[in-house]
């Protein structure tokens, strides 16, 4: 009984001190972090540096498990391809340069016009803008398809209908068309995601600012530009830049709508690299075609580190 | 007296204009939903016909049949549902750890894990998914929905850490420091005091997180080849590609019910779904 007691002792005093060494945030803090970390080193560092690596090998599936190092020839022989510096390249840039802008201006028209409480069902407009971000992309692309299909679109019916010059369009059938009609999507996705941002924004404005501005003086455009507009600055850069490594990273709209056709004219880097490395099985080349958007990760990082340490 | 009556018509005619503006935005935003839901209701001599594109004349359930029936819906919804239940508890019990701890904790390096969470969110799956295929393989999970319940969470759990710190620092300090005083170690503090405080923020987050994995496209796509092991976004646009007909009717009753769980979701909690979106892009 008493070595029973004597032993259960011992015990007790083992578990206090696990119990004192792990009641420390010294021990605390780095182990509740350990999960994350892992995840982070072993499926996106390591894939990084496996990128890196596959995008300096000839590495075909056919072939054996690695490829031959052959440095930076995938790069070069992408950027010498017709098709990936005219096509490829030039799409992306446009397409992001061009897609971020107009989601911008026309995200803080709507956030705008829904800041508006005396709208009737204004809460409502609100919540339904928000759907098509909302629900999944590559399934309300779909329906895009189904708009621009050549024989029965219903966008070329409602075009002839007030007859629209040029209706009907091949809106998926000639190149130039059909990279605005890839575009147009994007736009009608990602604007709900800026209107949402900058309404919230918008409703953090101070009263007293845009009403001693009021008072002062000041016209409804030059409260928006002097007013509003430097008080919900920061929003709109935050949302720019990762809109800018979203847009230039898109894959679904292209690859739903078009798969980079007609004549490989829509393609963008994300699509090319599935393309290349998953259809044609060029692994290596298609790595390198993905890294080709490595800039614009890193401008955007470096920009938002800069933001980010400010705030913090 | 003039002057106010001015400023009203003035008012009037910004109201005008903000009611136009509305209309054109709606319109542009909404119709593709509404169209998709037309089309899910018309049978398929009135998809093909051009009279009345936008009504329905005699409603059906056929293309709800048609997609049940002759395409492996139901499986790709049951994938959907596994891989995004399981990243959802996965990420998200990762990330309250990790968040809570870069809270409340110092201790060396949680300066550098926060960021590296928070470039790990801004990494495009663009830029990964090829050596992730490499990778899966080598796991042997390729065109095996458990590859994508190993791979999700690479993009959820940073997005869920992010959300989480962010509501952590709503919740007092003191509340835990009382707990101590009383007695509760570290871990009882966060564990039964500012847990059940944070749960809100946890479900709002949680809520996040299923939506990310039940839209994800890029990885869904280059992970499961094979139809069967296929998922909701990559299963349905895939058939539409593969099969002989052009089934407009089913397709877009596909994507219909696909988006069923996500709207659901949203119009329940919708506020929570906004300050998500609010923490996760404006602060990260």
């Amino acid at each position: 009984m008493t070595t029973l007691k004597s032993h259960q002792r011992v015990n007790t005093s083992k578990v206090n001190k696990l119990s004192r060494f792990f009641d420390d945030e010294k021990t605390l803090g780095p182990l509740m972090v350990t999960p994350v970390v892992i995840l982070i080193l072993s499926l996106v560092a390591y894939p990084f540096v496996r990128a890196l690596w596959l995008s300096m090998t000839d590495l075909r599936v056919a072939q054996a498990a690695t490829g031959n190092f052959v440095g930076i020839e995938n790069y070069l022989k992408l950027w010498n391809r017709t098709v990936f510096r005219e096509k490829v390249f030039v799409n992306t840039l446009i397409y992001t340069l061009g897609a971020v802008p107009i989601k911008v201006v026309l995200g803080l028209i709507l956030a705008l016009v829904l800041n508006r409480k005396r709208l009737l069902f204004v809460g409502f407009f609100r919540g339904v803008a928000l759907l098509p971000w909302v629900i999944p992309a590559s399934l309300s692309i779909l329906v895009w398809s189904w708009m621009f299909e050549p024989t029965f679109s219903v966008l070329n019916l409602l075009l002839e209908s007030v007859n629209f010059p040029g209706a009907p369009f091949l809106w998926l059938g000639r190149p130039n068309l059909a990279f605005f009609s890839v575009m147009l999507v994007n736009i009608w996705r990602g604007l709900p995601f800026f209107a949402v941002l900058y309404l919230a924004a918008l409703q953090n404005v101070p009263v007293d600012l845009t009403e001693a501005a009021k008072t002062d003086g000041a016209n409804a455009f030059q409260q928006f530009f002097y007013v509003t507009v430097p008080s919900i600055l920061p929003v709109i850069i935050v949302t720019s830049l990762f809109s800018l490594v979203q847009t230039s990273g898109e894959v679904q709209i292209v690859q739903v709508l078009t798969r980079g056709g007609p004549f490989d004219t829509t393609h963008v880097l994300g699509t090319y690299a599935y393309q290349q490395a998953m259809l044609s099985g060029r692994i290596g080349e298609g790595a390198a075609v993905s890294l080709y958007l490595f800039p614009v990760l890193l401008f955007v990082v470096i920009m938002q580190l800069r933001y980010f340490q400010r705030e913090v | 007296m003039r002057l106010l009556s001015s400023q009203r018509s003035q008012r009037l005619a910004m109201d005008v204009v903000a009611y136009a503006l509305l209309l054109v935005f709606m319109a542009f935003l909404l119709f593709p939903l509404y169209f998709m839901v037309v089309t899910m209701l018309k049978p398929e001599a009135e998809i093909t016909s051009l009279i009345a594109p936008l009504g329905v004349r005699s409603p059906t359930l056929d293309n709800i049949r048609a997609l049940f029936t002759d395409t492996p819906f139901l499986r790709w919804s049951l994938n959907s549902t596994i891989v995004a239940v399981s990243t959802t508890v996965i990420s998200t019990s990762i990330a309250i750890l990790a968040a809570y701890a870069l809270v409340r904790y110092k201790f060396r390096g949680a300066q550098t894990i926060s960021m590296a969470i928070f470039i790990t969110y801004l990494v495009p799956s663009t830029l990964l998914f090829i050596p992730m295929t490499v990778v899966v393989r080598e796991l042997g999970l390729f065109d095996n929905i458990f590859g994508l319940i190993v791979v999700y969470p690479t993009m959820a759990a940073p997005l869920a850490t992010w959300l989480l710190t962010g509501f952590f620092r709503t919740i007092p300090r003191e509340l835990e420091a009382a707990a101590r005083i009383d007695g509760a170690s570290y871990w009882q503090a966060f564990y039964m005091v500012t847990l059940p405080l944070a749960r809100s923020g946890i479900i709002s987050t949680g809520i996040f997180t299923f939506t990310v994995s039940w839209n994800e496209y890029l990885y869904a796509l280059a992970l499961l080849p094979s139809s069967s092991s296929q998922t909701l976004p990559v299963g349905v646009p895939n058939a539409f590609a593969f099969g002989d007909a052009f089934f407009w009717g089913p397709l877009m009753t596909a994507a219909v019910l696909g988006s069923v769980p996500i709207v659901l979701v949203y119009s329940l909690s919708m506020k929570a779904f906004v300050s998500g979106m609010t923490a996760g892009a404006v602060k990260g």
